[in-house]
Formats: structure tokens, C-alpha cells, sequence
């Protein structure tokens, strides 16, 4: 299990306006969330994991930058392996989304714009492939795998001269890498140019003169349908070594693919050679059996074909084969069975969007021969969903279904590239079935939202707030089940002010922890924030301290106001103010909710009160000061403001309101100054630009004045007095065109406005 | 009131995390100085003398804190509070090596790519900011400040349009960022695509009346289009605010000669190259004026320290890339 983040219950008392900042303490003060071993396993995830307990052990030793290095670390190896995993399920959209995120994970994403391209490619957008290709190489002329990449996908999009112009300048760049040399000379095949390939061919033989170099030079001249070369060649190694591994295996193939059926004899007698020297190779098995089969010598080719149904890359066919020898020696239920299988295990392979013409057959071939056996064995309508399901898929297939050898070869070399592709291999990815491959996916889902949901909290350590919710949406959008996401999501956008967002998440938050009274206290707030009072004061009303938390009385009795439920909160704000009297901010909330309905003198008496009880408290002067102000009481009203300014000097609204009342005592000099100092800290004040603007234009500065009244139009555009003013100004400097536009507009605002 | 609610919340988030802050800055700073005359601090007691120290303005006795902690602790976190501290002092490039040094431990941190960029631009080494903003981009791409910077610094390599684009970029994510429309109009005065430097600084200049880059970009553009009377009003403006501006006498000189007024011209690309000596374009012009008047000599003689400047300025490109270990052939990978 993840370690927990800090229980909710243990959070102080949150009934009070600082809940958010508390709920947010919280989620600072949250351990990581934990990573479930996947390093002790050793499998696909290793990386992954080593990188996240890197990242948390950096965290516990106060490294914060390297924690976030570490954690995008296991985002990028996360993605590509989610990535790696839909491209082998055959999604290719899903493997290009995950290699996109990839990309954008880490500064050196260099597998992750080499598997970019890989899918890219096969997507049938090789242009795309290319210029992700190309980025590498001209990141390093001489990146081998990215060039040999590039020629290959070139070649298969038919451009197979510039792929070998691509090898050939590898190779120019680096002469000795026998490698290299190799890869060019299979292009040289590829395009016929066996005069060259022989040269270099010769040459990686002379510089590397080991029986297994002429293996690989006999494979890649049968690759290149050159059996001749390729006997010659497969010969020289078996002169050199007779036990050298694979040549009589080849051999074999080369006797099938070349002259099919005739040399079935031969092939088998090499497949057996083979045999003798790894008595347990799937693969020679698998074509031992297959070439037995077609000789109809299924008794002996039942051993052969189950030996090699134990490698999972053809399990599907050496069952396909086997099911046909039971059935032909009348072992039906054998057969049923064995066809069950390789139908179990073709399930594994792509899905169907992306089934090749072989799979495809494949599996029409597993059906057919599995409703011909249920149907023998009296299972007629069982047999009926096969034969349609075998019909479905023949279908799909240009060609008929019948299995043969020399197809089932043909589509081998039809794979092969300018790289020489395995054979036979361990056990990988590849092998999973449906449900394997979907339980993985959903395993590194969880995993990268893990990562997303520590990097929301490391940013939420640093104040990041914006950062942080980011975050915390990605492992949303990932696993929206994972423990405390959606109690810190909420949290973040709570303290970030986004109630209307904090809500559902912190209901969410909520349903997974119904006894949480602090969860309740801040959604109760955030419903509040966002609207929706009526949903606030349910949650409030039954909460069992709010009659003892001020905090939340209050902010109960301001959601009954909200919610229609004035005379309930008479009640509830007596009550506050009858045991709080002495809360400052209490006072002056109620100084400016008396001071909205123009009440001014329970206002002020709320607000001289406030100032009484704490001469700093915030806003208690400046709103004293705007009602001095609407009451034109100037003098009085300037001393509210500067005295509110000198508490709170940033304060932008006594700020502007102090230079209007200066303005308003013929003092526009004292009021211009005040409104720059203004204008340099918040330049996007539009009423201060407008009130600006006019004070330049009433002193004749109409130049100014525009430039300031320009600017306050483009901040608020639909202000109609900004217009008229504008108006003043152009006509001022003799722009009757600009300045009728701009009374023009003043008018038709003023419309508008009704 | 539903605006006073919300700000009492965030108001009292502030209080929490200032008086965090305030606490650590009155924290026992003298036990702590005590202790580290016995020996090397532990790991979290240094970083906090270190803290303490700057907040006290003692800068050196902070950065021996912090020195202690990297040596002994080969610590990120000492790296990067080392550099801020440097680049404070006006050290940029003992910030810059600070800052390498972290990112080979934690090559993916967002805090010491941008500083390793904004360093990078400081010390002169655009090409090395390019690199790390085209990550820091890629990783973050909807913060409109790194396009911003990365704009910048593709013009610094005289990447044009690649900083038309990355600007652009910026400017999508934050229509009225004044700073990314400034540059974005210089880049098109540059280009000589002067309707659209015209624009963009036009908005800036909303945004920001009165910025004096902005308006003599902006006479620059009007030149361009041949609007002299709208430029000598710009760059008036300009003068009227920064009297000893280069470029703005720079402009004055561009509208005499088009208004081939060749004394005046002349006088205020004098004045311009008193004040810049290395503008390439300053002399150019000034050999033109001489032209004009008949002196040959000058004229020859200013079109001479035109080339010289432009072969410092090329010199100085090559020399940026060489440093960054970008040759030619690899300018569209950086550029790209």
C-alpha cells in the first residue's frame, strides 16, 4: 500500500476561514505516496521504480530538485513503457499519445523520439518519422541506431536508394564499425546491388572470420532469396565448425523456401541435424513438425510440435499444427485442446484493428480446424460459432486459409529487415494475453499517477499552486481512484480559489471519508465560494462545533443571506456578534455588507468599532473612506484611505480611492503622482489610467492624456466614460475623425448601458 | 462579500506561509553561528545559517554555509541557493558553473533549467539558453515566459525567424505580455516587416505607455513605412523620456535623411555613436551622411568601422557557437 498521506482527522481545528491554507498544510506536509516494490520484482517497471524511490529518497533528504528530476524520470520511463505496451496490443494511437507524453517528461528524450518515430511510421505518416529521426542524427552526425532506424524506415516506405545513401554516409563516418557494414550491405541487397553487399559481406567476414559471421552472411543471402550464396555460405561455416549453431537450421529453411515441397526430405534431415546439437530448440521443432505435418507424418510430428508450442512467439501456430495431427490420427478431444490453444494464444497477439493478412489467416485456420473437430465430436453447434468466426477472418484475408509450409515461411522473410530479426527468443511482452497486457496498462496507469500526484505535492510545497493542480489533474486523469487525490486536488484549488472546481472534487473527497468534519467544513466553504449557498448551509447546519467556531457560524450565516434565509441569519449573526464582538474582521464584514445597502451609519459603527478593537485591521479604513467618499466628505475620506495605506501601503483600492478624493479636492498634481506609482505596480489598472488620463487632459497634456486613455480603452473596452474622455482628448489634438469615433462609442455604450 | 471571503481565506494562506518565513529569520541566527565556529554544521542546520546569513545581508558568511553543504553533501539544493546568491552578487558565470553542476544530478528540474537559461542569456551564452528553453518548453509549454525568453534569445543568435515564432508562441498563451510584443516588433523591424512590428508595438505601447524601447521600435517601424511625421512623434516621445538614448538618436538620424536634412542626420548618428560605438548600423548610416555632405573622407572612414563592426558582431556569433559547441552544420538543430 502507498504510504498514507496524513489523515484528514488529525488536521486542527478547521472551522475557521483559514481552512484552506490548513487543508493545504496538509497536503505539504503528505509524505510521498509510496512505490509498491517494483524494483524487488525485477520486471518492466524496474526502472520505473528505481527512479521514484530515487526521487523519494531525495525528497526525505531535503532535495527538492532533484526529487522533481527524479520524478519526471519515472514519468518518462512510465510512458514508455505504456507506450511500449498499447504498441504491442496493436493500438498505435494509444502507444503515440504515450511516447508524445514521453517527449514532453525530460530534457534527453532520445528512446522516446526514436519509439516517436517507430510509430509514427507505421501510422503511415513517415514524413513525420523522419524529421524525428533527422532531429537526432543532427543532434550527433554519427548516431548509428538513429540512421540505421531512418534507412529503415525509408526502405519500407519504398525510398530504398535514400536508405542506403543513409548507410552509406554511416558508414563513411565510421569505416572500421563492422556493424555498420553489415547493415549496408543488407540494403545493397535490398536494392539489388549484390556486387557491393558481397564486398562488404567479404570484408565483415575477413575482419570478424568466425563461423557464426558466415551464419549471419548465409541468412542475410537467404533473406535476400540468394540461396546459392547462402548455401556456400552456411557451408563455410559448418567447414569451419561443425557444431556451429543455427546453420542446419537455415539450411532447412533455405531447402523449403527454395524448392518448397521437393526437398521436404532434406529439410527435415537438417532441422534434425540442428537437433542434435540443441536437442530443445523451439524453433527448429516448430518447422520440423511443420514439414513432418506436411508430409502427413503426423505421429511423428505430434513430439516436435509440442516441444515448440512451449515458446510463446508460436505457440498459436505449433498448436494450429498439432490440433491438425490429432485430428488426422482421430484424437479429437486432444485435438479440440491443443486448437483451444493456439486460439488462447493468438488472442494475445495485436488486436484485430491491426491483424495482419497472416494473422489473419492464422486465426481463421485456428477456427476452422477447431469446428471441424467440435463438429466431430458431435458439438455441432458450438462447431457453427467457430465456422463463422473462421469465415469472418478468412475475410480479411486476400488469400485462402489453408495453412502451408512455404506460406508460413514466406511471411518470415517477408519481416525480415536491413536487421536480422530473432528467430527464436525468450519470453517477452509480446506473449501476454488481452487480459495481461490490460492489467499492465492499468498497473502503470496507477503507477504515472502516483508520480503526477507527488510532483502535485512537491509543487504545492513551493507554493506552486497552478503547478500543482496541474498535476494532481494528470494522476486524475489517470487513476481518479488513487488515494488522497482528490482530497489534494481539492485542497489546491480551494486555496488557489477555484471553488467552483474545488467543490466536486472535495465531494469526491468527501464520499470516500463521510466522517471527515474537516472535509465537510471546506466543502461547506467552497460550495459557498462557488454559489452555491443553500448546498453550504446543509452541510454547515448539521455540523456539531459550528455553534462553537465563530469562523464557521459566520460562514454559515452568510450562506443563509445568500440562500434566501435572511431572518436566520439575523439570528445567527446577533448571536456571533453577541459572544464575538471583539473579532475585528467580524466588524468589518458586517461594516460593508450594512455599507452595500446603504446603510452608512451602522456601517461606520461597525467599521469605528473594528478600528477600535485592531487600528490595522484590513479594509476597515478604506471602506470608511469610500463611504466619507460617496457621502463628499473629502477631508474626512482622506484620512480613512491614508490611513489605511499606511497599514497596508500595497492596498491598490485605497490607493486609487485616496487619488480620487485628492483629485476631487483640486489637487490633481498630489493625484497624477499617486496614480503613477500606482499605474507602475498594477499597469493593468484601467480605472487608474482612465482617471490618469483625465487629469493630464483637464492640465492640457492631451498627448498623454491619449496615451493613457488608449491604454485604458484596450483594459476596458466596453467603460463608456473611457471613451468620452477619449473623445476630448483626440479633439484636444485635432483628430476629429478619432474623437467623433470615440463619442460615437461613449454613446452607443451609454445605450447599452440603458 | 463573496470577494471578502475568498480573500480572508488566501490572506490567512499568505499569513501561514509568511510566518513560516518570518520564523526562520528569527530563529536563533547566533546559536547557530556559535555552533558552526565548533565545526561543520549538519546538513539542515547550514542551509539554514546559510538562509539566516543572506537574510542579514552577509553574503559571504551565507555562501561559505552553503559551500560547506555542497562539499560534504554534494548538495542540489545548496547548488542552486549558491547560484541565486552568485548571480545576486553580479557573478553570473560562478552562477552559471553552479547550476551545470547541479543539472548533471537533476538534469529535469524546472527550477535550475530556468535559471540555467536566464544565467545562460546574462553571461552572453544565448546558444546555451536556446538548448535548455527548447526543453524547458517542451516540458512546460504553457508557460508563455520561456517562449518570451526563448525569443529573445534566438534573436540574440540572430535566429529571426525562429524567434518571430517562439514569440508568437508566447503571445498566444499571454495576448498583452508586453515584453514578448516589444521584442516580437524589434524581431519584425529586423525583418523589415514593418507593418507587423507596427502592430505589435502599438498594443505594447497600450499596455505599457511610455516604455522608451517601445517607442523608439516603434519610429524604427514608421520609418520603415515612411511615416515621418508619426516617427519624429515617437521618437520625440522617447527623447522626452531617455534624452541619451543611442537608438532613439539613432531613429532621429534615419528621419533626417529621409528628409535629407544631411547636417542634422549626421549630427544625431555623432551623438549615437558617442554613446554606442559598436553599432554596425550607426556607422553605416553616418558614412551615408558623409556621402551626402561631400566628405568623403569620413565617409570612407565610417563605412570602415562599419565592416570592422560587423566582423566583431559575426566574430562574436561564431564565437557563441564554437563556445556552445554548435558548429554551423548545427544550426538547424539548435534553431529548429
Amino acid at each position: 500500500m502507498p504510504v498514507e498521506l496524513r489523515q484528514v482527522e488529525n488536521l486542527p481545528d478547521a472551522a475557521s476561514p483559514a481552512l484552506a491554507c490548513l487543508a493545504l498544510a496538509c497536503v505539504v506536509a503528505a509524505p510521498a505516496a509510496g512505490w509498491q516494490g517494483a524494483t524487488a520484482g525485477g520486471g518492466p517497471l524496474r526502472e520505473m521504480g528505481r527512479a521514484i524511490e530515487a526521487a523519494e529518497r531525495s525528497l526525505a533528504a531535503g532535495e527538492p530538485q532533484v526529487a522533481e528530476s527524479r520524478y519526471r524520470t519515472a514519468l518518462y520511463e512510465g510512458w514508455l513503457l505504456l507506450g511500449s505496451v498499447a504498441e504491442r496490443a496493436g493500438d498505435l494511437e494509444g502507444a503515440e499519445a504515450a511516447f508524445g507524453r514521453a517527449l514532453v517528461s525530460v530534457v534527453e528524450n532520445r528512446s522516446a523520439r526514436i519509439a516517436q518515430a517507430m510509430v509514427q511510421a507505421k501510422l503511415g505518416r513517415p514524413d513525420e518519422a523522419e524529421v524525428l529521426l533527422r532531429s537526432l542524427i543532427a543532434e550527433d552526425t554519427a548516431d548509428h541506431e538513429s540512421r540505421r532506424l531512418l534507412a529503415r524506415m525509408l526502405a519500407d516506405a519504398g525510398r530504398v536508394g535514400a536508405a542506403v545513401q543513409e548507410l552509406e554516409q554511416l558508414h563513411y563516418l565510421t569505416p572500421g564499425n563492422a556493424e555498420n557494414g553489415y547493415f549496408l550491405a543488407t540494403a545493397y541487397l535490398r536494392e539489388g546491388q549484390v556486387g557491393k553487399a558481397q564486398a562488404l559481406l567479404d570484408e565483415l567476414a575477413e575482419t570478424i572470420p568466425t563461423p557464426q559471421t558466415w551464419v549471419l552472411i548465409g541468412r542475410t543471402y537467404r533473406d535476400a532469396e540468394l540461396y546459392e550464396r547462402s548455401r556456400a555460405a552456411f557451408g563455410r561455416a559448418l567447414e569451419m565448425d561443425p557444431a556451429v549453431p543455427r546453420a542446419h537450421y537455415y539450411l532447412g529453411t533455405i531447402d523449403l523456401l527454395d524448392q518448397g515441397r521437393a526437398l521436404l526430405d532434406s529439410a527435415i534431415e537438417q532441422f534434425e541435424a540442428e537437433l542434435e546439437l540443441d536437442a530443445g530448440d523451439a524453433m527448429t521443432h516448430l518447422y520440423r513438425g511443420i514439414a513432418l505435418v506436411e508430409m502427413r507424418r503426423y505421429e511423428e510430428a505430434i513430439r516436435s510440435l509440442e516441444i515448440a508450442s512451449a515458446l510463446a512467439a508460436v505457440r498459436a501456430d505449433a498448436n494450429r499444427f498439432l490440433g491438425r495431427s490429432l485430428l488426422a490420427l482421430g484424437r479429437t478431444e486432444e485435438a479440440i485442446a491443443a486448437l483451444r490453444r493456439g486460439l488462447e494464444a493468438a488472442d494475445g497477439a495485436p488486436d484485430s484493428r491491426s491483424l495482419s493478412e497472416f494473422e489473419a489467416r492464422q486465426i481463421s485456420s485456428l477456427h476452422y480446424q477447431l469446428a471441424q473437430a467440435l463438429r466431430e465430436s458431435g458439438r455441432a453447434e458450438e462447431a457453427e460459432g467457430h465456422f463463422e468466426a473462421a469465415k469472418r477472418y478468412h475475410a480479411r484475408s486476400a488469400e485462402s486459409a489453408r495453412e502451408s509450409l512455404d506460406r508460413y515461411l514466406a511471411s518470415e522473410t517477408a519481416a525480415a529487415t536491413f536487421e536480422p530479426t530473432a528467430t527464436s527468443g525468450a519470453e517477452d511482452g509480446s506473449s501476454a494475453t488481452a487480459a495481461e497486457v490490460e492489467a499492465l496498462r492499468a498497473s502503470l496507469s496507477t503507477s504515472l499517477a502516483r508520480v503526477y500526484f507527488n510532483l502535485g505535492v512537491l509543487e504545492t510545497r513551493s507554493q506552486a499552486l497552478e503547478a500543482a493542480i496541474g498535476f494532481f489533474e494528470e494522476a486524475e486523469r489517470l487513476d481518479d481512484d488513487l488515494p488522497q487525490l482528490q482530497y489534494s486536488l481539492g485542497a489546491a484549488r480551494f486555496a488557489a480559489g477555484l471553488f467552483d472546481g474545488a467543490a466536486p472534487a472535495l465531494e469526491k473527497a468527501l464520499e470516500a471519508a463521510p466522517e471527515s468534519a474537516d472535509l465537510r467544513r471546506m466543502l461547506a466553504l467552497s460550495w459557498l465560494n462557488a454559489g452555491e449557498p443553500l448546498r453550504a448551509a446543509d452541510l454547515l447546519a448539521g455540523d456539531p462545533t459550528r455553534e462553537s467556531s465563530p469562523q464557521l457560524q459566520y460562514a454559515y450565516g452568510l450562506a443563509l443571506v445568500r440562500g434566501g434565509h435572511g431572518a436566520e441569519a439575523e439570528e445567527i449573526f446577533k448571536g456571533l456578534l453577541a459572544e464575538n464582538g471583539t473579532w475585528p474582521e467580524l466588524n468589518v464584514v458586517l461594516g460593508q455588507a450594512h455599507a452595500q445597502q446603504g446603510d452608512y451609519p451602522r456601517a461606520v459603527e461597525f467599521l469605528e468599532r473594528a478600528i477600535a478593537l485592531d487600528p490595522t485591521v484590513g479594509e476597515a479604513h478604506s471602506t470608511l473612506g469610500e463611504i466619507h467618499l460617496r457621502r463628499g466628505d473629502l477631508d474626512l475620506a482622506e484620512a480613512a484611505l491614508r490611513a489605511e495605506l499606511r497599514s497596508h501601503p500595497e492596498d491598490e483600492r485605497a490607493a486609487f480611492g485616496l487619488a480620487t478624493v485628492l483629485d476631487l479636492n483640486q489637487r490633481p498634481e498630489e493625484a497624477a503622482a499617486l496614480l503613477r506609482s500606482l499605474l507602475v505596480r498594477h499597469p493593468e489598472l484601467a480605472k487608474g489610467r482612465y482617471l490618469l488620463g483625465k487629469i493630464l487632459l483637464a492640465r492640457g497634456a492631451a498627448e498623454d492624456a491619449t496615451e493613457q486613455l488608449e491604454a485604458a480603452a484596450g483594459l476596458a473596452p466596453g467603460d463608456p466614460m473611457i471613451h468620452y474622455q477619449l473623445g476630448l482628448a483626440y479633439r484636444e489634438l485635432g483628430r476629429p475623425e478619432a474623437s467623433r469615433h470615440a463619442f460615437e462609442m461613449f454613446r452607443a455604450l451609454k445605450r447599452e448601458e440603458g | 462579500l463573496k470577494r471578502r471571503s475568498a480573500a480572508v481565506c488566501l490572506a490567512v494562506a499568505a499569513w501561514v506561509w509568511a510566518a513560516a518565513s518570518v520564523g526562520a529569520q528569527t530563529s536563533p541566527v547566533e546559536a547557530l553561528r556559535e555552533a558552526a565556529k565548533l565545526g561543520p554544521l549538519e546538513r539542515d542546520a547550514a542551509l539554514r545559517l546559510a538562509a539566516l546569513e543572506l537574510a542579514q545581508g552577509n553574503a559571504e558568511a551565507a555562501a561559505i554555509q552553503l559551500r560547506s553543504v555542497i562539499e560534504r553533501f554534494d548538495s542540489v539544493h545548496a547548488r542552486f541557493e549558491l547560484a541565486r546568491l552568485e548571480a545576486r552578487r553580479g557573478d553570473n558565470s560562478q552562477a552559471l558553473a553552479y547550476l551545470g553542476e547541479a543539472l548533471k544530478i537533476a538534469p529535469n528540474s524546472e527550477d535550475l533549467l530556468s535559471a540555467y537559461a536566464r544565467v545562460a542569456l546574462a553571461v552572453d551564452a544565448p546558444v546555451t539558453a536556446i538548448e535548455t528553453l527548447e526543453a524547458l518548453t517542451r516540458m512546460h509549454p504553457s508557460s508563455a515566459d520561456y517562449f518570451y525568453l526563448l525569443g529573445v534569445a534566438k534573436f540574440e543568435i540572430a535566429e529571426s525567424n525562429g524567434a518571430v515564432e517562439a514569440l508568437g508562441r508566447a503571445l498566444e498563451l499571454e495576448p498583452d505580455n508586453s515584453r514578448a510584443l516589444i521584442a516580437r516588433g524589434l524581431v519584425f523591424n529586423f525583418l523589415k516587416r514593418y507593418p507587423d512590428s507596427q502592430a505589435s508595438l502599438q498594443r505594447s505601447l497600450q499596455l505599457m505607455p511610455g516604455n522608451v524601447d517601445a517607442l523608439i521600435a516603434l519610429a524604427e517601424a514608421e520609418v520603415g513605412l515612411g511615416d515621418l511625421a508619426a516617427a519624429e512623434r515617437s521618437v520625440q516621445r522617447a527623447l522626452e523620456l531617455a534624452p541619451e538614448a543611442p537608438a532613439a538618436l539613432y531613429v532621429v538620424g534615419r528621419i533626417r535623411m529621409e528628409q535629407e536634412r544631411y547636417g542634422e542626420a549626421r549630427d544625431a548618428f555623432v551623438r549615437s555613436a558617442a554613446l554606442d560605438p559598436g553599432s554596425s548600423k550607426t556607422h553605416y548610416q553616418l558614412s551615408l551622411a558623409y556621402a551626402r555632405l561631400g566628405d568623403a573622407e569620413s565617409s570612407a572612414e565610417h563605412l570602415e568601422r562599419y565592416r570592422v563592426e560587423v566582423r566583431r558582431e559575426q566574430a562574436r556569433l561564431s564565437d557563441l557557437l564554437t563556445r556552445a559547441g554548435v558548429g554551423v552544420s548545427g544550426m538547424g538543430g539548435v534553431g529548429g
